[in-house]
């Protein structure tokens, strides 16, 4: 367990490195100067030449790169260039608004998801089945950006049930929260719900057919106690990797969501770095959505080594 | 007309309102133009009530909006509120506005601030020497009065008394002279020097300017919004967010980027303790979100929009929409120096193929005034409103064509993807089609789009692209479009140059009158108009919106959302 | 099919999925499923049974069928629509009615129109990205699973990076920094499919690689590369082939996301993505058939797809 556990982390520290490399280099691409970006078309030359020398933008390319490595693994990314706020505080405070949000949805679709997942398995090919499949089939081919702001309209401006800006003033409520986030949530909700609920039935399915099942079965074991003993802490395996690896992708691209419902996460922090063409901001955040990727996806390897003894005896690749 | 009235009234003025008075008694400037530039050369409301009335040409005292929100009077005279929110008769104390506004682009720094995101809440805090009047005329703000001398090369500005910092400090000429000192190393710099801005006492500042201005005093206005009042100890580069002052209506009490701010009354206001007790800022980029916000309630205000996608407010009975005419445009570019637009027919041709009013009805839903290839709006009251209108002749614009042999005609049209501007490409496109013009559009970010619009900066704008559209934002004066887009070359996208042209704008820089500035005005029309170096199809009105219950409040079009005399309504 | 990115290695509620999860060993039921070493005939018999298979499910019929409708629109484009895309001008935002059966739009284009135009744009892009993107993905993952060693490790750890990127962000990114031409988006959306792809690849060979018919292969010393792509790729080609398609319905779905973000074709251009962007901003005032024609057209090709790449999947599998 601890070789394991170690070679995830040391495996996770070379992946961080070499994600900071690429967001190196995709950012030291980016079009134009960026002291003219931020100081604007009309700026005199010789600002813009002191404003990067100032932000350090004027020098070698390696030697950026080292700076910035380095800011990598001591998470200080320096100030953002169109705020002039440290970027640390920034981003983190936009993880914090995006992992509540992403919460809220989790906490709602898991066991929705997860129980639709079973009810289809047990009822394979069945019509109840068939409905669960297709509407998750349907429901998840909506692009969320649709989803959301159908719902800002139906649920916000017409009916004035939510909140349109989703940020909910500072001070407020755990529960009062929930009134600004609810909707959001359910866009995101609606989106993964299908997801989920498939790759539950069908991880089922899977196990039901399989001979450990067919034994239980025969052992003359009650079709619960099968799914509660055998079933589920198999079938659980690939979708909790789907929810981890869907956590990953909730922090940094539900920028959809967060940019109709106006909301200061993580991915509308980073749609508007783009634009501004604010370096610190976008590799720190970049860096901070890899982080939780990785972070999430270890904890559902472990989880599912928790739920499934077998897998605890092999070795990471 | 009392002419003792008069000449006692005119005893107290320099030539420059005595000219102004002259040509107003003359009756050869409307009573609108009267006030509006003698706001500008710093004559009080009252004052020109006084010869209004003395010339008897109207049986009201005084000029429109004269009376201030409350039916009090104003500080200094006249009301603050530019022709906003004119039923203020019933707003109650208290309350918090939450007001939906672009994200600051920038820090809120009251010098650095460059975009409309920032303007709006930097200048709840901080002020102007001169605020916003009816249209495009000026209001007293931070300066009671202001006079020129002979020649308009020195000004003099009357502060208004008993103002304080937020820090309790009071506020004095030496803050004056050290804002000014310190733009005159950079927004003002074709202005003054350092230096030039000298405190006689503690109330009165004058400023020597570097050449002659009759306009100066718009330079130190909300239309020049870096030109900001700051305490003498402010160090450049502070933010208001770091060092919460001003003497403003209201203070900051706090500030996040991503979110929002908050600002609270200053009941020490020279302009009386506000109505509204709390500001509320809530940022978004995404302006269709802030459209919801408002019509969710989830905002009261929202400080700009524009009618592409601002449909839903137009049509939304619980919301107000303010259109504020201006002098805000959009200019279709043609390289007139190099390529397919050297010859001035094809520029012609294209300002022939252009329908102006179904661009303003589809575009703007009708909010908007017609342009004529010239920067100089309606707004204006030296715009010559006798320059016959250009329409669309597609045959004209065809034969034009043909002369130039540039038949068939196939070129690229890049603008930025910003407001109405993609739609306005798209009709652009369409209407040009009729005259045998294939446009392919490209419609680029903007971030995209300026770093390529004028590839070169300083000194001229160079190796950008031959044709496309490029925003403007409104101004108090024509100046800045006519001397940066046409003349110096600064944003001279079209790379235009013309003596003559130049010679016309500098008749009417020289002018210190409005009748001398409307003659120079024909020829800067008729030559910026004959020559096409950018087709100007409108001039657009900037819109606001804001919830029924909500009035008083001053917009300028440029980001400004003052709130000092606003409140809610019973 | 929730996510436009690429985190998404278990792409599909399958056994497939298993196989591509990550790190994890796979729990029971897992790889075996994939098609054994048979001899060339059989698998050739094997393929055409699938074939005939596939094309008896109802799903396949409904997503060919949809599919077929925007494949039609897509190629004849404003030679079939009631009124041009671009350049026809009625009042603008008229509620759907006869003569405009979707309503028009802000400038007083058809929507009807705009919407079957628009399928040109997205069928244009979308399938050629998840070509590319297999295709990248099949030859890089082929050789991590059968090189193995260093190559193996070293490629993992970057296609984890990868996988760590914000895809739509990355892609949103590279569009700014390289412009949006179709050419910019197919090959920005290839590259960020590339890496998903060869880790499920990668996987299938990992599994394949035991198998007796390789050892045989190698025993009979035949060279790496014939082992690679004659032995071992037919035996993959069922994930493959489900990979392809699954992929098809994300690029879809990712391309319209980013054309929401702005980064798609410039206006005029009647791009589905493009289309909901700027409608939804008058959803507030009722106006609905901007938004909804357009995004009920990427939802049905994305469904269409989907229904194809189950069908496909659920044959497969069962073989």
């Amino acid at each position: 367990m601890r070789r394991f556990l170690l070679k995830r982390v040391a495996s996770a520290l070379i992946t961080l490195w070499l994600l900071a490399t690429i967001v190196f280099l995709i950012v030291n691409v980016l079009p134009g100067d960026v002291g003219r970006k931020i100081l604007g078309p009309f700026a005199p030359k010789e600002e813009v030449a002191a404003f990067n020398h100032r932000l350090g933008t004027d020098r070698p390319l390696l030697a950026q790169y080292f700076t910035s490595i380095r800011r990598v693994f001591t998470l200080d990314f320096g100030n953002s260039f169109q705020s002039g706020q440290d970027v640390k505080s920034i981003i983190f405070s936009a993880l914090f608004r995006s992992g509540k949000l992403a919460l809220l949805a989790f906490v709602i679709t898991i066991p929705i998801s997860i129980a639709a997942g079973i009810f289809a398995a047990r009822r394979q090919d069945k019509l109840a089945d068939r409905v669960v499949v297709n509407v998750g089939l349907a429901s998840s081919s909506i692009p969320e950006f649709v989803t959301a702001a159908v719902l800002l309209s139906i649920f916000c401006v017409h009916w004035k049930l939510g909140k349109v800006f989703a940020n909910p003033p500072p001070g407020t409520s755990v529960i009062g929260q929930l009134e600004y986030l609810l909707v959001p949530a359910m866009a995101m909700v609606i989106a993964y719900f299908g997801y989920i609920a498939r790759m539950t039935r069908a991880g089922v399915i899977g196990a039901l057919q399989s001979d450990y099942a067919r034994t239980a079965t025969m052992k003359g074991l009650s079709d619960n106690q099968v799914m509660r003993r055998h079933i589920l802490r198999n079938a659980l395996g690939p979708t909790i990797t789907v929810i981890s690896v869907q956590i990953g992708y909730l922090f940094g691209g539900i920028i959809g969501v967060e940019k109709v419902f106006n909301y200061a996460g993580l991915g509308s922090t980073m749609l508007t770095a783009v634009g501004a063409k604010d370096i610190p901001v976008l590799q720190g955040a970049v860096l901070l959505v890899g982080i939780v990727y990785m972070l999430s996806t270890l904890a559902a390897d472990l989880l599912i080594a928790y739920l499934n003894p077998r897998v605890r005896l092999e070795t990471a690749r | 007309m009392n002419f003792s009235r008069l000449n006692q009234a005119r005893r107290g003025v320099g030539p420059l309102e005595n000219e102004l008075i002259d040509d107003y008694v003359a009756g050869s400037i409307s009573r609108r133009t009267f006030v509006t530039r003698g706001s500008v050369l710093g004559l009080g409301v009252a004052f020109m009530g006084t010869i209004i009335a003395a010339c008897g040409s109207d049986k009201a005292a005084a000029p429109a909006g004269t009376t201030a929100p409350g039916g009090t009077t104003a500080p200094g005279g006249t009301t603050p509120a530019g022709g906003t929110t004119a039923m203020t008769s019933k707003i109650k104390q208290g309350g918090t506005l939450r007001i939906a506004s672009q994200k600051p682009g920038s820090p809120l720094d009251p010098v650095a601030m460059d975009n409309l995101g920032s303007y709006t809440p930097v200048t709840q805090s901080f002020e102007y020497l001169c605020g916003k009047g009816t249209a495009a005329s000026l209001a007293p703000a931070l300066a009671e009065s202001w006079s020129p001398n002979a020649d308009g090369s020195v000004w003099t500005f009357k502060l208004r008394k008993g103002v304080k910092w937020h820090d309790g400090k009071p506020f004095t000429a030496a803050d004056v002279t050290a804002t000014l000192d310190r733009l005159a190393g950079a927004n003002l710099k074709a202005y003054i020097k350092a230096g030039s801005a000298k405190a006689t006492d503690d109330a009165t500042v004058e400023v020597t300017l570097n050449k002659p201005d009759g306009q100066f005093p718009y330079q130190v206005s909300l239309y020049n919004p870096q030109s900001l009042i700051t305490p003498a100890d402010y160090v450049v580069g502070t933010t208001l967010d770091k060092r919460p002052a001003g003497t403003g209506p209201f203070k900051l009490t706090k500030f996040d980027v991503a979110t929002g701010a908050t600002f609270e009354a200053n009941a020490d206001w020279w302009g009386g303790k506000p109505y509204l007790d709390k500001l509320e800022f809530i940022f978004s980029d995404d302006i269709a979100t802030q459209i919801s916000g408002l019509q969710g309630q989830a905002a009261d205000a929202i400080v700009q929009f524009s009618v592409v996608g601002g449909d839903a407010l137009l049509a939304d009975p619980n919301i107000t929409v303010e259109s504020i005419r201006g002098a805000a445009h959009r200019q279709i570019w043609m390289n007139t120096r190099e390529g397919t637009f050297m010859d001035v027919k094809v520029r012609q041709a294209i300002a022939l193929g252009l329908d102006r009013q179904a661009l303003i009805d589809t575009v703007l839903k009708g909010k908007g005034d017609l342009g004529n290839d010239h920067p100089v709006a309606p707004v204006y009251e030296y715009w010559d409103s006798k320059q016959p209108q250009r329409t669309r002749d597609v045959a004209k614009a065809k034969s034009l064509l043909k002369d130039a042999g540039k038949e068939g005609l196939k070129i690229t049209m890049y603008a930025p993807k910003l407001q109405e501007i993609p739609q306005l490409a798209e009709l652009v496109q369409t209407q040009l089609k009729e005259i045998g013009v294939e446009i392919t559009l490209n419609i680029e970010s903007t971030s995209t789009f300026y770093d390529e619009w004028c590839k070169t900066y300083d000194p001229i704008c160079d190796g950008g692209k031959e044709f496309g559209i490029v925003d403007y934002g409104n101004r108090g004066t024509p100046d800045v479009y006519l001397v940066k887009a046409y003349t110096t070359g600064e944003w001279n996208s079209a790379h235009y140059k013309s003596d003559t042209f130049n010679a016309a704008v500098a008749k009417y820089q020289a002018s210190l009158d409005t009748p001398s500035r409307a003659t120079a005005m024909v020829d800067v029309q008729k030559i910026a108009s004959e020559d096409v170096p950018y087709a100007i199809p409108y001039f657009y009105n900037s819109l606001t919106a804001h919830a029924k219950n909500v009035s008083g409040v001053v917009v300028s079009g440029l980001g400004h959302f003052e709130c000092g005399k606003a409140g809610f309504t019973a | 099919m929730s996510e436009p990115t690429s985190h998404d290695e278990v792409t599909e509620p399958t056994t497939l999925a298993f196989a591509a999860a990550s790190e994890v060993p796979e729990p029971a039921g897992g790889v075996d499923a994939v098609i054994g070493g048979q001899p060339v005939s059989e698998r050739k018999q094997a393929r055409r049974e699938n074939w005939r298979l596939i094309r008896r499910r109802p799903s396949f019929i409904i997503g060919t069928l949809i599919v077929t409708v925007w494949g039609v629109c897509a190629l004849l484009g404003d030679r079939i629509t009631p009124h041009s895309p671009l350049d026809y001008r009625s009042t603008p935002h008229l509620s759907p009615r006869g003569d405009f059966p979707f309503g028009t739009d802000a400038t007083g284009r058809d929507v009807l129109s705009r919407v079957m135009a628009g399928a040109r744009d997205v069928l244009k892009i979308a399938p050629l990205a998840a070509v590319l993107g297999v295709l990248f993905g099949v030859v890089i993952g082929m050789l991590m699973g059968y090189i193995g060693g260093w190559f193996d490790l070293g490629m993992s750890r970057i296609v984890e990076a990868f996988l760590a990127l914000p895809v739509v962000l990355i892609a949103l990114l590279a569009i700014t920094t390289l412009g949006s031409s179709d050419w910019v988006v197919i090959g920005v959306v290839a590259v960020l499919f590339t890496p998903v792809v060869a880790r499920t690849v990668r996987s299938s060979v990992l599994s394949e690689r035991s198998l007796d018919y390789v050892t045989s292969a190698n025993l009979r010393g035949e060279k790496r590369s014939f082992i690679m792509f004659r032995e071992i790729l037919p035996n993959v080609m069922g994930p493959i082939i489900v990979e392809l398609t699954v992929r098809v319905g994300y690029a879809v779905f990712t391309v319209a996301t980013l054309s929401f973000l702005g980064a798609g074709p410039p206006p005029p251009s009647p791009d589905w993505g493009a289309q909901v962007s700027d409608g939804y901003r008058v959803l507030g005032a009722g106006i609905w058939w901007t938004t909804f024609f357009p995004a009920a057209a990427i939802a049905s090709l994305v469904i269409a797809v989907n229904l194809i790449a189950d069908s496909v999947q659920s044959v497969l599998e069962a073989s």
